[in-house]
């Protein structure tokens, strides 16, 4: 017996792999072509981000999503060149191998051609695809090509695919021994493009020609025996699922040649992931054996005991054209992952010449290749763990019932549901997840995030549905649902939902698929309470009662237009869970209608920061703070009721109280300005000023002189308007009650027509609105006597009728050392004819009751400064009348401005020409320069 | 000047960016996050493609932006970006030119660590020891500013991953 060659095959030979686990370097790309995904899928992403708002709000929000398409990479492998035997008019059969290590489909143009420089060509050539992959061209197998033909076959294969392609050669009776023929097999992918493209099939395995795209074989003609071995597989599912799944094999080996084949080692590596099934072994003993006739016997084929370990066996002699056979079958092991291929191939060796000396090449079958098939499976369960009363943390508050529990959530709370999903299945798979809503309450948003809550789940393959992600075999994941409920919806329950998970990757039409129950018990409503005081009744009683109900209002505060007002309230959380309030002001309890424009309120902590909300507040915890209420100053008087609420947008618990501002009375008014100015005896000084009701309420004011040092006055109050000032004084004394004034109105930007009123004691008062004002004019006289550097002071005063409210302003008046004198004499007119009968003098005059007098009056400025506002006055002495009117009847050229004015029996008459006495650049008026003089004349008729 | 310009140039184009693409709104804060497919021309620099789609062995650039489109300081930033399946994070890549703290998570999110990760785990002798984490375990990234994001204020996170 010859000795057994070493066999350390188990690696190449015994071959079990997933296609995540090839590594190849192809085309430069570098890549793990077997674990990149597949063509089409797709990559979604979408970020988070958490912050803090203005109002310090915890937030979150995430970005748009984003999907990446992975685009096809196309690679393929051909294996591998051949060397085998044949004998004259035998047929040499070459197994190959095509390979699609891309990421998706591709097509293939499959040809066979004759060799050159060989010793000849085949009588036929052809390669078959081999698809039951039994090493034998089987009928019914396409014939892709037929060397000599034109065109090429096609074939098309998926991902991962492989394709069995035997070249079978028909060796022509007259070759002969050591000579060789050779056949070309030519692969060359389309890749996507519809063409043959060269180049890009790599050639792998047994490379003799190390050219891409080709396989070159060889056959070498031989009158010895000649050994074809081939094998084959049969997959078993015994039953459901793979856990008793086998594989029988059955090998073949042929003597094609025309002499016989002696000592013919059979060596069959078990695959990895499979075991020997005992006793499976089927076999011809005496074939195997022998008869012994030549001293030797073979060996029948037997496992070796180790897993999955080898069978091998010697065949004694195997005539030619005869075969021998064996089969067994194979336990494949539970935990081999779904989609492994199992690949596995025999060998065989012998004495093909009958001479012990030569050494003739090993043989090898075609490989058979199985897929471990995928089983699709999944649970999503709830925890049956961290039970707490009362607490919506995720927990489960019930045992492992395939029903996650919460007891109790506030309202409008997200409600957290923790589910354990669990890939079952054999290989990765990655499970979508969807929720029925059941009898939730309508409203409520049901979102996946991951086990601690914080990122949200996405749909990871582009298929529309938010999933797991990839989850390897067995793999365990937590997941949260959050149920956010609505506002406004409380009490009621059990409330329950279904999750379902199901498989992304199961091809079924049923795909694997589990659920889950989201049980929540009950609703729990969420109270406020708001008060005044702390502690105040009903306040932070666990809602039992309310305190300070509204409409009653409990706090009144009063406050003049401008000034701020602060009422402390308390605001306390008598609900289960921690909740967070708006704080608003109202003028109404309903909160619809807004707060007069003239009121201003802003909420403040007690260390005076400005806030819109309470903040996060614990059950049983109550907030405090201040609202700060301002009045404009243009606000009317009056009660204006506030109605404070605190109002949770997220579960709209709330509470509203009524309190109280009162605007209260502001009087006020204004006399400006303080004023002086020089005055000449005999001449007067009139002082403007402005009067103004700057308080919020209508008043009337009293205006009089309430003191004056030196000098006379006479105080004037403006009774006509002309545009926009005054056009007409009226002297107080002349006017009564009842008579009309003008006051100006910032309202109407217009002066007005207003009607004196009774002061309470019979005297005269102004009636003014809130800003209303006027002028008032002071008139002081100096007499001819007054003493030079006289200084007269004026007081003036406003004050109002009812109440406190006053202004005054001083007039200071200082006399100039001028010297106007005025001479009076008095003439007899008897018939009142204008003609006196008598000469002027200042004796004693005797007219009779009918008769008159003429008085002359003659103002002469004997000063060595001009004096104006000369301004003469007289009146008609008791038992007199004015009989005709006074008149200027000589005056400094160019006059003709002055003029007489009576009033009553009294008259004033100014005389003198414009002059600037002051340099101001404005002209004053009845100026009589050093030396000038006037005469006036007026008549009396005695009574 | 020319980076000035480069640089105006580019927040004006970022704004318009955000007004007319699918930026998300969830005022004051607006984002959007962009993948761009990182290329090198013919002179071998590195540019930076907008892109839908890639090839196995790509490099791909997530860049997600931040804007403070309100009145008001918003405090208390935490930037999170997931690491898709098929793909895998490139070490170093994460980056911002806000002051930050850098960490990831290995487990989905769930736990934060800072790099290197480190784990106790079995060896091939079945003995446990400490060994650090390799980054294609990582499945989120989160960048923590140490600032707050002023009004008007544009923040950008990036990181890059290799598609398998």
């Amino acid at each position: 017996m010859k000795q057994k060659p070493i066999r350390m095959r188990r690696i190449k030979q015994a071959c079990l792999y997933a296609s995540a686990l090839v590594f190849l370097v192809v085309m430069g790309l570098g890549v793990a072509l077997s674990a990149m995904p597949d063509a089409g899928t797709k990559i979604v992403n979408q970020g988070t981000v958490f912050f803090t708002d203005e109002n310090g709000e915890d937030r979150q929000t995430t970005t748009n999503l984003v999907t990446l398409t992975i685009r096809q990479v196309y690679a393929a492998s051909l294996e591998g060149d051949r060397s085998a035997y044949a004998s004259p008019d035998g047929e040499a059969v070459m197994f190959h191998t095509l390979t699609n290590e891309g990421n998706g489909q591709d097509t293939y143009c499959v040809t066979v051609a004759e060799a050159a420089g060989d010793s000849g060509n085949f009588e036929r050539l052809q390669v078959v695809w081999d698809e039951n992959q039994n090493g034998a061209v089987d009928s019914g197998e396409e014939v892709l090509h037929l060397s000599g033909q034109a065109g090429y076959g096609i074939l098309t294969l998926e991902r991962d695919a492989t394709a069995s392609l035997i070249v079978v050669g028909k060796v022509p009776f007259g070759a002969l021994d050591t000579q060789t023929y050779g056949a070309v097999l030519t692969v060359r992918a389309q890749e996507g493009t519809g063409a043959c493209q060269n180049g890009l099939v790599t050639d792998t395995g047994a490379n003799a020609d190390a050219a891409d795209d080709t396989n070159q074989d060889t056959v070498n003609i031989t009158n010895d025996g000649v050994l074809a071995i081939t094998k084959t597989s049969v997959y078993q599912e015994n039953a459901g699922g793979t856990d008793d799944d086998t594989i029988l094999y059955t090998v073949r080996i042929e003597n094609q040649g025309a002499s016989d084949a002696r000592n013919i080692v059979v060596i069959d590596d078990l695959p990895l992931g499979a075991s020997y099934q005992d006793t499976s072994l089927a076999f011809d003993f005496p074939k195997w054996v022998g008869t012994g006739a030549d001293g030797q016997v073979g060996e029948a084929p037997t496992h070796d005991t180790a897993i999955p370990g080898t069978i091998s066996g010697e065949v004694d002699i195997l005539a030619a054209g005869d075969f021998v056979s064996f089969s067994y079958v194979v336990e494949l092991d539970n935990d081999l992952d779904g989609g492994a291929v199992i690949e596995n191939f025999a060998a065989c060796q012998g004495d093909l010449d009958d001479d012990n000396l030569t050494t003739e090449p090993e043989v090898e079958s075609n490989t058979t290749r199985d897929v471990f098939p995928k089983i699709f499976s999944v649970t999503i369960a709830d925890t049956g763990t961290g039970a707490l009363a009362g607490v919506n943390d995720g927990g489960d508050d019930d045992a492992a019932n395939d029903s996650q529990l919460v007891d109790e959530a506030g309202q409008g709370q997200s409600v957290l549901f923790t589910n354990i999903v669990t890939n079952l299945g054999n290989s990765e798979d990655s499970f979508n997840l969807a929720v029925t809503a059941e009898n939730f309450p309508p409203g409520t948003t049901f979102v996946f995030y991951n086990a601690s809550g914080t990122v949200r789940l996405l749909d990871t393959n582009g298929d529309g549905a938010i999933d797991t992600g990839p989850m390897a075999k067995g793999a365990i994941l937590n997941i949260m649902l959050k149920a956010v409920l609505p506002s406004g919806v409380f009490g009621g329950g059990a409330y329950t939902a279904t999750v379902t998970a199901t498989s992304a990757l199961d091809p079924s039409g049923i795909p694997a698929a589990d659920t889950v129950t989201e049980t929540l018990t009950t609703i729990v409503a969420h109270i406020v309470d708001l008060a005044n005081s702390n502690p105040a009744p009903g306040l932070n009683d666990g809602g039992v009662a309310n305190a300070d109900t509204p409409p009653a209002v409990v706090n009144s505060l009063a406050a003049v237009p401008g000034q701020t007002v602060i009422f402390t309230l308390y605001a306390a959380n008598e609900g289960s869970f921690q909740d967070d309030y708006e704080l608003s002001a109202w003028a109404n309890m309903a909160g619809t209608v807004a707060l007069p424009a003239g009121i201003q309120v802003e909420f403040t902590l007690p260390a005076g920061e400005t806030i819109t909300h309470t903040g996060p507040v614990d059950p049983g915890q109550i907030f405090t703070c201040y609202a700060r209420v301002t009045s404009n100053p243009e606000m009317s008087t009056g009660a204006v009721t506030l109605f404070f609420m605190v109002k949770s947008p997220v579960t709209l618990a709330q509470d509203v109280k009524a309190d109280q501002l009162v605007v209260a009375t502001d009087e006020s008014l204004a006399l400006s300005p303080n004023q002086t100015a020089p005055i000449y005896p005999g001449s007067i000084v009139h002082y403007v000023h402005l009067l103004q009701n700057t308080g919020n309420t209508r008043e009337d004011v009293i205006v009089f002189v309430e003191s004056q040092s030196h000098l006379r006055n006479e105080l004037e109050f403006p009774t006509a308007f002309a545009g926009t000032e005054v056009s007409g004084w009226t002297k107080v004394e002349y006017l009564n009650i009842g008579d009309n004034v003008v006051v100006y109105d910032p309202d109407t930007a217009a002066w007005k027509t207003v009607t004196l009123v009774d002061d309470g004691s019979g005297g005269l008062a102004i009636p003014m609105d809130p800003g209303d004002f006027t002028n008032i004019r002071v008139r002081v006289q100096a007499t001819l006597n007054e003493v030079e550097f006289t200084r007269d002071m004026l007081v003036l005063k406003a004050q109002v009728a009812v109440g406190s409210a006053s202004a005054s302003v001083l007039d200071i008046t200082t006399v100039n050392g001028t010297q106007l004198t005025i001479t009076k004499t008095g003439a007899v007119d008897t018939d009142c004819d204008g003609t006196p009968e008598t000469p002027f003098g200042t004796g004693i005059l005797e007219a009779k009751p009918g008769e008159c007098v003429i008085w002359k009056l003659e103002v002469i400025n004997y000063g060595v400064e001009p004096i104006c506002e000369v301004t003469v006055h007289d009146a008609a002495v008791a038992f007199t009348v004015l009989d005709g009117l006074p008149a200027i009847i000589s005056e400094p050229a160019p006059g003709g401005t002055g003029s007489c004015v009576v009033t009553g029996e009294e008259f004033d008459c100014t005389v003198g020409n414009p002059y600037d006495i002051d340099n101001s650049g404005l002209d004053d008026s009845f100026c009589l320069q050093p030396g000038e003089q006037a005469e006036i004349r007026f008549r009396v008729r005695v009574e | 000047m020319p980076q000035q310009i480069k640089k105006r140039t580019y927040a004006l184009v970022l704004l318009a960016f955000f007004a007319v693409c699918a930026a998300v709104y969830a005022a004051p804060l607006e984002s959007l996050m962009e993948t761009l497919l990182v290329k090198t021309d013919k002179a071998g620099q590195e540019i930076l493609e907008k892109t839908e789609s890639a090839l196995p062995g790509d490099i791909v650039e997530y860049r997600t932006t931040y804007n403070n489109a309100g009145n008001s300081t918003l405090t208390g930033l935490v930037v999170e970006v997931p690491i898709p399946a098929n793909t895998q994070y490139l070490s170093g890549s994460a980056a911002s030119k806000v002051p930050h703290t850098f960490m990831v998570s290995i487990d989905g999110g769930a736990t934060w660590d800072h790099e290197p990760v480190r784990r106790m785990r079995k060896g091939s002798d079945g003995v446990e020891q400490e060994v650090i984490v390799g980054t294609e375990e990582y499945t989120h990234l989160r960048w923590i500013p140490k600032k707050a994001i002023q009004p008007g204020e544009v923040q950008v996170y990036r990181c890059r991953v290799k598609i398998s």
